[in-house]
């Protein structure tokens, strides 16, 4: 399935890159590039927040955002977009056909079940078909390097040795981007167990026995349909409630939003995974995991110590073991905090081990990638965009100065930009461009730092996204309703589960229902 | 107490190169030196307690011993009889060495970095 543009397609003089004065031809395509590898480097630069959000704090936490909400949005963008062209083979200006979304339908949890019971079976355990547990999703076991004897819980994502068979190099799950960083594989394995949990609970409540062959393919449906359904919840009541402008949010968290993009098909806006990367912004320099060892563990470990990047350390031992308390905010807990939404990332996502360069800039970094993906696919520029939401939604846009006041906004982005020329190299013709035709993602960071303190999306970037997801939760998903025999038990289920809309009510659920998920590090 | 700290180091060693060599200016503040750092993408994070940059070169007759500021040695000292877990080493060399180090004596691994980089002169 191919993105699709916000709203309509903009026509080429409404797209990112048409306002910047450049040459055609082959050079167009190298200042484009370089252009935004300097602009790069300035978001590894500090942001100058004027004061803390609160007492105690350092000037870039958000104690809005506990910092496990930073992973689960990165596990609901897994979850949304799987793009089929990797950012390097991006053309400037959208030169290639309409890039695509491997997802078919988003916030299915697809990033966890994948192709389903019979298509996925990498993913997913099918041992004995015989016995509820072929309907589990499988896990691994944590190893504690103190003690080889000691009795480790399953809580890291079922991983398998490579070809030497020395080291755990593979890992065997639907999507092997939620092995990306330590901290999405645990929230991975935190709906696995959660997947797990609920298919122990139907199975106790069935009263009619489901003849044997087909028992883990109808468990395991059932359950994906109430999990699906839980993980909606805590995306619309409580990721979204942290992440979006509050005013925004309102709009769109209630029966009947009233949507501005009309186009109902299930295809995802290509404007979705760019403003979407803002959560890069929120992404700390360093988190305290749990307490046996008095220390936090910097970023660039937690990048390395996957299957891919440190083989050689997993399964992962006690020092990863996240305790959730430490993550989210449970019974009065003081979790490590999310950064504030802005320009600025923690300088750890600069690393040229965990993003090197990708073309002749040679710039490592993540930003880099963020800025080339909007300029490699036609989308809307900033301005052709509020332009377009004066007609559908004047509101909105009356809503911020930054949207309703050209001059003004341009005049934050230059002033933004001029700060850090001698980090950045940035000729005035670059500014002037870069300023009256800003990367959408750019100023969706401004945004939210100038309008908002950094506590949460600014309004365009808080309406891109709730657009998107809200209307993805409409209709009734695409896991088929039950029926017969497990009607009773899925109700059931679904009563006991009724209760979870944060993440705090999950991480409850599961630690209840795994009596031996507290060994070694506690659970919450 | 923070301390400096580099993500790229093969960036920023490459910018200690030039300072050398005399192809790139020696920086004359704190911030013109992060300003080259972050030009270079180094990634390196500066705690706001630094207000100067002080460079010393060697040459070929004097030896320079480098001596690490008291209060961050005395801070180290206590943070690594406390802590457990891994060593805090830069993360370049697990990479190229495939494995993680295998480090018994923390406060005896610490000493014999900073023996190490006292005396090596980085040449």
């Amino acid at each position: 399935m191919t993105y699709r543009s916000f709203i309509r397609v903009p026509r080429p003089e409404e797209r990112f890159l048409a306002r910047w004065r450049l040459p055609r031809g082959p050079a167009r395509n190298a200042i484009v590039r370089e252009r935004l590898a300097h602009v790069s480097r300035q978001l590894f630069l500090p942001h100058a927040w004027e004061r803390p959000l609160a007492a105690g704090l350092e000037p870039w936490e958000n104690p809005r955002i506990p910092s496990g909400y930073t992973y689960f949005a990165q596990f609901v963008a897994h979850d949304c977009v799987q793009s089929a062209l990797p950012t390097a083979a991006l053309q400037i200006g959208g030169g290639n056909a309409a890039p695509r979304n491997l997802r078919s339908k988003a916030l299915e949890l697809d990033t966890v079940y994948g192709a389903g019971f019979d298509g996925c079976r990498h993913a997913e355990r099918h041992l004995d078909a015989g016995q509820s547990r072929s309907a589990k999703l499988p896990l691994g076991r944590l190893q504690d390097t103190r003690a080889a004897s000691a009795k480790c819980p399953f809580r890291d994502l079922p991983r398998t040795a490579g070809e030497d068979g020395a080291v755990l190099t593979k890992v065997s799950v639907a999507d092997d981007r939620n092995d990306n960083n330590v901290i999405v594989a645990q929230i991975t394995v935190l709906f696995s167990m959660l997947h797990n949990a609920v298919v122990d609970m139907l199975a106790g409540a069935m009263h009619q026995p489901i003849a044997p062959h087909a028992q883990g393919a109808i468990l395991h449906t059932a359950a994906r349909r109430l999990c699906s359904r839980i993980y909606r919840r805590l995306v619309t009541r409580d990721l979204m409630s942290k992440l979006l402008h509050p005013a925004i949010y309102a709009r769109y968290a209630t029966d009947c939003p009233q949507y501005i993009d009309q186009d109902t098909r299930d295809q995802i806006p290509i404007e979705f995974p760019i403003v979407f990367r803002f959560g890069h912004a929120l992404v700390r320099p360093r988190y305290r995991f749990n307490d046996i060892y008095d220390r936090r563990e910097d970023l660039i470990d937690v990048l390395l110590t996957t299957s891919r990047g440190r083989p050689w350390r997993l399964p992962l031992d006690e020092s990863w073991a996240i305790r959730w308390s430490n993550f989210f905010s449970i019974a009065g807990s003081r979790p490590n905090l999310s950064r504030r939404i802005g320009p600025s990332f923690s300088a750890d996502l600069v690393s040229d081990v965990v993003f090197a360069g990708i073309d002749e800039t040679n710039c490592a970094g993540i930003a880099y990638r963020d800025l080339l993906q909007g300029a490699g696919t036609s989308t809307w520029s900033v301005a052709a965009l509020i332009d377009e939401l004066r007609k559908c939604a004047p509101e909105v846009v009356r809503a911020s100065r930054m949207l309703d006041d050209d001059a003004y906004r341009e005049a934050v982005v230059r002033q933004w930009l001029s700060g850090a020329r001698e980090a950045t190299g940035l000729s005035t013709d670059a500014i002037a461009d870069l300023s009256t035709d800003p990367p959408l993602l750019l100023f969706v960071l401004l945004e939210a730092a100038h309008e908002c303190d950094g506590a949460h999306l600014g309004v365009l970037g808080s309406l891109l996204v709730a657009e998107i997801v809200f209307r993805a939760m409409q209709g009734p998903g695409e896991q088929p309703e039950v029926s017969g025999s497990l009607e009773e038990p899925v109700g059931r289920v679904a009563a006991a589960s009724g209760e979870i809309d944060t993440m705090a009510d999950l991480i409850s659920f599961v630690a209840d229902r795994h009596a031996d998920s507290a060994q070694m590090v506690p659970f919450a | 107490m923070d301390k400096v700290e580099v993500v790229n180091y093969k960036a920023f060693g490459e910018k200690v190169k030039a300072w050398t060599k005399g192809t790139a200016p020696l920086p004359s503040s704190i911030e013109e030196f992060a300003s080259q750092l972050a030009a270079a993408n180094v990634g390196a994070k500066i705690p706001e307690r630094f207000k100067h940059v002080k460079f010393m070169q060697s040459n070929e007759d004097t030896l320079v011993v480098r001596l690490p500021c008291k209060a961050t040695l005395a801070a180290s000292e206590e943070r690594l009889a406390r802590q457990g877990g891994s060593y805090p080493l830069p993360s370049f060399y697990e990479q190229v060495f495939e494995g993680k180090p295998k480090i018994d004596n923390m406060l005896d691994f610490h000493a014999e970095r900073i023996g190490d980089y006292s005396i090596a002169n980085c040449g």
